[in-house]
């Protein structure tokens, strides 16, 4: 954990708050006023904003442009870098423009595979070249070295040394279970400040991986915020189950939604559910939400489930 | 039927039999010329022993359309003869119809205790599917 | 092995348009051993690109040759005489067999059949699967025998990412291992999971073709 490098986010977490991280999907198209409206509405419902880079492979406005946007609104952004389409050379050099431009907080992360641009509605980029020069975890201890040292990974110092608050994600219920908190430890080691994890429906479940993480010390090292994915439908929840890696839906979950009359009425329900559960988790320090193409519903979700207005950080 | 009507003509068809499939004392000519198609009877030891190569090289030298006739599932006096067989002329038949070819000019038949009867009727089976496919290209050409 | 499969004949077609004997040359090794370019495959691709080719309206007439190796100088040498005779070749073997046809033989195109794909072992008879990237620099000692350059979709140092599928697969093929979850079950088998702890630095991948067209050279052969 660190101070000082001018995140909200940081000190927000730094002080015991909860936090609430929001995801922003940005536009498949280079116009700013499509993320300025979303941060409109935004504003102020959570102490930073993942902007999301290329998420399944799809051709989007770039997490850095779309961070530094927000930025200029006056949220706190969260920049996202998958290691897929860019070598170290570049995550490097966009590292350095992110920072001069503001921008305190990344989360590093592998991204998905090229394939899964195609894989959906739309053609995507499926022939695209692989890059995946580094992986997420070399990435983290590259950050790492940048912010604490001045160096990069050559060993080559950068001048100054350059300021970020590291995030990386977790999926602790993917197989194999029995390595997933052992690659937690790897990523905390390597510099992950905070962490945020793949969607949680099973709290019980979700609740013995953290135990265990617990165990190993290190809750008391990183600020793991739990990801919630604001459910819409029985559909949805059932794709989820069968088709995202480390997502498991309890089927009491499913039929609620199955025999809603208001689905809309009970997503925000039971996402308010799933956030109060998680927070009675020990060693769970926040949530991070996504409300996938539908980020307007978050403010009335912040609001229900207490976590409105957000704490004053200076 | 919409297309262009192919010129007529008789399907000319080359009947590649396991010696297992047919009658033991059914006596099959080489050849068997009727109104509807021409063929030619070739018996092998085994439906294995089918290459698609052969079968490839056979339309490329002119004839219409192939009928092999193996045993019936689980009665291969080699075990597994005749599961080959069929793979073998799977493949033939996606190599033709990469090409444009026509699928069906290919085909696979099982049966035991044959005589020459049920070979024509099969032959002519095949017959009919390749004529709507058109005369072979290849023709006139070996 | 280096395997290959087929170009579409389309493809063929298209290149082939003009010629009128074309030597379709083969190998028997590397591509005979995965079903694309030996002997069989050699005589099974002949008469379908005559075929092909008549039906295109451009009749060609094909010779054949299947060499012990399409890789090897003194081997292809052989060939010289039906090179002669044609007017361009259509290799069947891997992407060296083809460059080292058109190479000894400049003056006459020389045209692949097929595409290479990948080093590969045969797990069993009809599946090929990817076992080497030839990165130059193996981890093979570090990953429990299991390749992550050239078996993980990401070729991740500290796999699994977190798109392991729920029976072990990786998420961007239902058919294809999650080699990181192999690494990991291996591990566990011999009781040492804990030396998957380490991380894994990030690699050096210039002694492959990322460092430039590679040039080994040993010059006690020289």
């Amino acid at each position: 954990m660190t101070d000082n490098v001018g995140s909200r986010l940081e000190r927000v977490l730094d002080r015991g708050h909860f936090a609430v991280t929001v995801e922003v999907g940005p536009p498949r198209g280079p116009d700013p006023e499509d993320v300025r409206k979303k941060a409109a509405y935004l504003k102020g419902m959570a102490d930073a904003y993942n902007v999301t880079d290329n998420q399944t492979a799809v051709v989007r406005m770039s997490s850095i442009a779309g961070a530094k946007i927000l930025l200029d609104e006056g949220l706190e952004p969260v920049m996202q870098m998958t290691v897929r389409d860019r070598n170290r050379i570049a995550i490097q050099s966009d590292l350095l423009g992110a920072s001069a431009m503001g921008i305190r907080n990344c989360l590093v992360i592998s991204g998905d595979h090229q394939k899964a641009g195609g894989a959906g509605k739309l053609k995507g980029h499926p022939g695209a070249k692989k890059v995946f020069d580094i992986d997420s975890i070399q990435l983290l201890a590259i950050m790492k070295g940048l912010r604490d040292e001045g160096v990069q990974e050559s060993g080559d110092s950068v001048e100054p040394a350059v300021p970020f608050l590291i995030g990386a994600a977790w999926t602790p219920l993917a197989p194999p279970e029995s390595f997933r908190v052992m690659r937690l430890s790897k990523k905390v080691t390597a510099g992950a400040d905070f962490i945020q994890t793949q969607a949680v429906y099973d709290v019980p479940r979700f609740a013995e991986s953290v135990a265990k993480a617990r165990d190993m010390g290190l809750t008391d090292k990183t600020a793991i915020l739990a990801g919630i994915i604001v459910p819409r439908s029985a559909g949805m929840l059932k794709y989820m189950n069968g088709n995202v890696p480390g997502v498991e839906v309890p089927d009491e979950l499913i039929k609620r939604f199955e025999n809603a009359k208001d689905a809309k009425a009970e997503a925000v329900k039971v996402t308010v559910e799933l956030i109060s559960a998680v927070k009675e988790i020990p060693g769970i320090r926040g949530v991070h939400l996504q409300a996938i193409e539908a980020e307007e519903m978050i403010p009335d979700i912040v609001k229900e489930a207490g976590l409105y207005p957000r704490p004053e950080v200076k | 039927m919409g297309h262009d009507v192919k010129k007529s003509f008789t399907p000319e068809i080359v009947v590649m039999y396991c010696n297992g499939a047919v009658a033991e004392d059914a006596s099959l000519p080489a050849r068997v010329e009727t109104n509807e198609y021409k063929a030619r009877l070739v018996m092998m030891p085994c439906g294995s022993k089918v290459e698609t190569y052969q079968l490839l090289d056979i339309l490329a030298g002119g004839a219409d359309g192939i009928q092999v006739i193996a045993c019936p599932e689980k009665k291969c006096r080699f075990l597994v003869g005749n599961e080959r067989a069929r793979k073998r002329v799977e493949w033939a038949r996606k190599i033709l119809a990469d090409i444009d070819m026509g699928p069906k000019r290919v085909g696979l038949s099982r049966g035991e205790k044959l005589l020459l009867d049920d070979v024509k009727s099969i032959a002519h089976k095949r017959a009919d599917e390749v004529w709507t496919l058109g005369s072979n290209p290849m023709k006139g050409d070996k | 092995m280096i395997i290959a499969e087929w170009k579409p004949i389309s493809e063929i077609v298209e290149k082939l348009r003009g010629h009128k004997k074309v030597l379709l040359v083969g190998c028997a090794t590397c591509v005979a051993e995965c079903a694309a370019g030996g002997e069989r495959e050699v005589k099974t691709l002949a008469p379908a690109v005559e075929m092909a080719m008549k039906k295109d309206g451009n009749p060609v007439e094909i010779i054949t040759a299947v060499p012990e190796r399409q890789c090897e100088w003194e081997f292809i040498e052989e060939l010289a005489d039906k090179v002669s005779q044609v007017d361009a070749v259509l290799s069947i073997a891997c992407g060296i067999g083809v460059q080292a046809m058109a190479e000894r033989f400049s003056k006459v195109p020389v045209y692949p059949g097929v595409n290479t794909t990948s080093l590969a072992i045969r797990e069993e008879p009809g599946i090929w699967t990817a076992r080497c990237a030839a990165c130059g620099d193996c981890v093979l000692g570090e990953t429990f025998g299991l390749c992550p350059v050239a078996r993980c979709a990401k070729s991740l140092m500290n796999g699994p990412c977190g798109g392991t599928r729920a029976d072990g697969k990786c998420e961007i093929d239902e058919n294809v291992d999650c080699v990181w979850y192999l690494i990991v079950k291996r591990a566990e088998e011999r009781g040492e999971l804990d030396k998957l702890a380490k991380i894994g630095k990030p690699k050096d991948w210039s002694n492959s073709d990322h460092g430039g067209p590679k040039r080994m050279v040993r010059e006690d052969l020289r």
